[in-house]
């Protein structure tokens, strides 16, 4: 009970804390752009292209590929480091609070702010985008499932990203940097090794394609952009490719990894680790 | 019928208790087989900068788990024990808050964490923050707060969930004399109600306004324990000092060595310093032949916190 209700005020009250940041403000540019962003180019070329392709393509290239991780791994981050280097973690820490709770609460309130911006996001060009796509001359207009297909993956995606910024935040000091660096090198290029090489399923990134891949059934503009995203790998049997894509139970279990480890590092760090040359960082 | 059995007599539970603890920081030594027990009143903790007062206080708040020994409050070990945190209050020697939030929401924040509900935790962070002087200043925003502001801050914070341990870590840091004089009043008061109160300070005045209860520490290590006069009277190995108003100092000086009763004495600006070990003798001697020297009054030299800080630093 005491940890249910820790848990909760330490959420509430980081989830205040982390969204009246100033570098928030990036991030709502950020999610507001990839809205906006769609809309134009949906209007722009309505007339040219594929509405479903254009949506589906743009919200895997930019949201989901760089927009959805640089947020959820930057609040996860902030959520945990900013109180240990500020040194005000010291009060909590002298109260009767389980040090699970804190760090627990942490990631619930990095979690919950990153689901607010990202799902703000991805709302607002669901509810724009076809409006700017009805008058499409290619002859088919943007499908409600379309729309709905990156909302659930994104949802888990998130939750692993948070939970890898949070433990981020709690090790390093330059956890930002290490976070940027683990979001640009490590998961864009393992999350592109060829479909065999086995390595795909080390990143978050493919796991959540792949979930998208699996839920957009039907959707050929789509399924084909994430089987095509492969460096050194010049098969052009998609047949093939999509053989070795792991299934939808495989990228939930790999999700819910990249969720529990960096969680559990999360809470046996903080319990063991002394914060006392908190303030000197 | 069998009568019942003697009563056993009742210890009464320390409210802290370090039994032979250690602290280390890598190859650093920050304490060193620290002994010693805390049942009411206030307590001053005294010692330089870089003693160990600051490791003390967090490894008697929870915040470091000893290396050697134990550490208890009311029992339990506050490290791993809820129950021993929520029975204390620690004012850190740290200056950090969450800026952006009012000195009252921030009490509030901290009385919730210590397992206050929210009507309750709203009303117990105004009365602390009233009980420190705060109450036209508590809705401000932290960020706008003097350094003595925060102090009190600080303090309110530590007062807010009525803990039976108070652990103060330099507590009137940045107080104007005026704030120093309520909070010395404050800390007096707590410890009149049965509060147990460390406090911690380098400066020995400021602890002196407080109590004469003291934990003396030097390099990591206890040095002395008790009320002052009882620590001066364990130092053997320094002569004590008094500093005699006399019309004719040199007289009553020849007197004095021809008693032996002193070991040393010196004429400075028209007082008699005399030096003596044997505080009776001494005494007895100037008693009796101190209305024939018109001795107008005497100040004992080394009574103070300073001159029994100085003797056992000096002696370390």
């Amino acid at each position: 009970m005491t940890f249910l209700r820790c848990t909760w005020w330490i959420a509430v009250q980081g989830f205040g804390m982390v969204f009246k940041r100033r570098a928030t403000l990036l991030f709502v540019f950020a999610v507001l752009g990839y809205a906006f962003l769609t809309t134009l180019l949906l209007a722009r070329f309505a007339d040219q292209q594929n509405p479903n392709g254009t949506f589906a393509e743009l919200s895997l290239y930019l949201f989901v590929q760089v927009v959805v991780p640089i947020t959820a791994v930057y609040f996860g981050v902030v959520a945990t480091r900013e109180e240990v280097s500020d040194g005000t973690l010291l009060h909590v820490l002298v109260r009767p609070v389980p040090r699970p709770a804190i760090w627990a609460g942490k990631y619930l309130a990095a979690l919950l702010v990153s689901v607010a911006l990202l799902g703000t996001g991805y709302g607002l060009a669901c509810a724009l985008a076809p409006s700017a796509a009805s008058e499409a001359g290619f002859g088919q207009r943007l499908r409600p499932e379309t729309l709905a297909v990156f909302a659930l993956p994104m949802l888990f995606g998130t939750a692993a990203y948070v939970a890898v910024g949070c433990w981020l935040g709690l090790r390093f000091k330059w956890a930002i940097l290490i976070g940027l660096g683990f979001v640009a090198a490590w998961e864009q290029f393992v999350s592109t090794a060829p479909h065999g090489s086995g390595v795909r399923s080390l990143t978050i990134l493919d796991a959540t394609r792949t979930l998208i891949f699996h839920a957009a059934e039907g959707q050929d503009v789509l399924r084909r952009a994430i089987l095509d995203m492969s460096w050194a790998d010049t098969r052009f049997d998609m047949e093939a490719r999509m053989a070795e894509l792991p299934t939808a139970g495989e990228a939930a279990r790999t999700l819910l990894v990249f969720v529990v480890l960096p969680l559990a590092l999360c809470l046996w760090t903080g319990a063991r680790r002394e914060f006392v040359s908190a303030e000197k960082e | 019928m069998n009568a019942p059995p003697p009563a056993a007599p009742v210890m009464q539970e320390a409210l802290l208790h370090f039994d032979d603890v250690s602290k280390f920081y890598g190859p650093v030594l920050g304490l060193s087989e620290v002994s010693f027990e805390l049942h009411g009143g206030v307590v001053g903790l005294l010692g330089r900068n870089g003693a160990g007062k600051t490791t003390l206080i967090r490894l008697a708040s929870g915040l470091l788990e000893p290396d050697l020994g134990r550490v208890r409050v009311c029992g339990e070990a506050p490290h791993w024990s809820l129950a021993a945190r929520a029975r204390t209050g620690v004012c850190p020697d740290i200056d950090r808050f969450y800026e952006g939030m009012s000195g009252h929401a921030w009490v509030r924040h901290l009385a919730r964490l210590s397992g206050l509900s929210g009507r309750h935790a709203t009303t117990a962070a105004a009365t602390a923050l009233e009980r420190v002087g705060m109450a036209d200043k508590m809705r401000k925003r932290i960020g706008a707060y003097s350094k003595g502001m925060r102090q009190r801050t600080k303090l309110a914070a530590a007062l807010v969930h009525e803990p039976r341990l108070l652990l103060l870590d330099e507590p009137l840091t940045g107080l104007d004399p005026v704030g120093r004089f309520e909070i010395v009043q404050l800390v007096r008061r707590l410890g009149d109600e049965g509060c147990a109160v460390l406090v911690s300070s380098h400066v020995l005045s400021e602890v002196e306004l407080m109590t004469d209860q003291l934990v003396l520490i030097h390099q990591g290590r206890l040095m002395a324990e008790g009320r002052v006069s009882e620590i001066r009277d364990q130092i053997d190995d320094q002569p004590r000092r008094v500093a005699i108003d006399v019309p004719e100092p040199r007289r009553l000086a020849t007197t004095l060595l021809e008693r032996e009763a002193v070991e040393g004495v010196e004429v400075e600006q028209g007082r008699l310093l005399a030096r003596f070990r044997d505080g009776q003798r001494f005494y007895g001697t100037l008693t009796a032949i101190g209305g024939d020297h018109g001795v107008r009054g005497l100040i004992n030299l080394d009574a103070g916190l300073d001159a029994v800080f100085d003797y056992l630093v000096g002696r370390a």
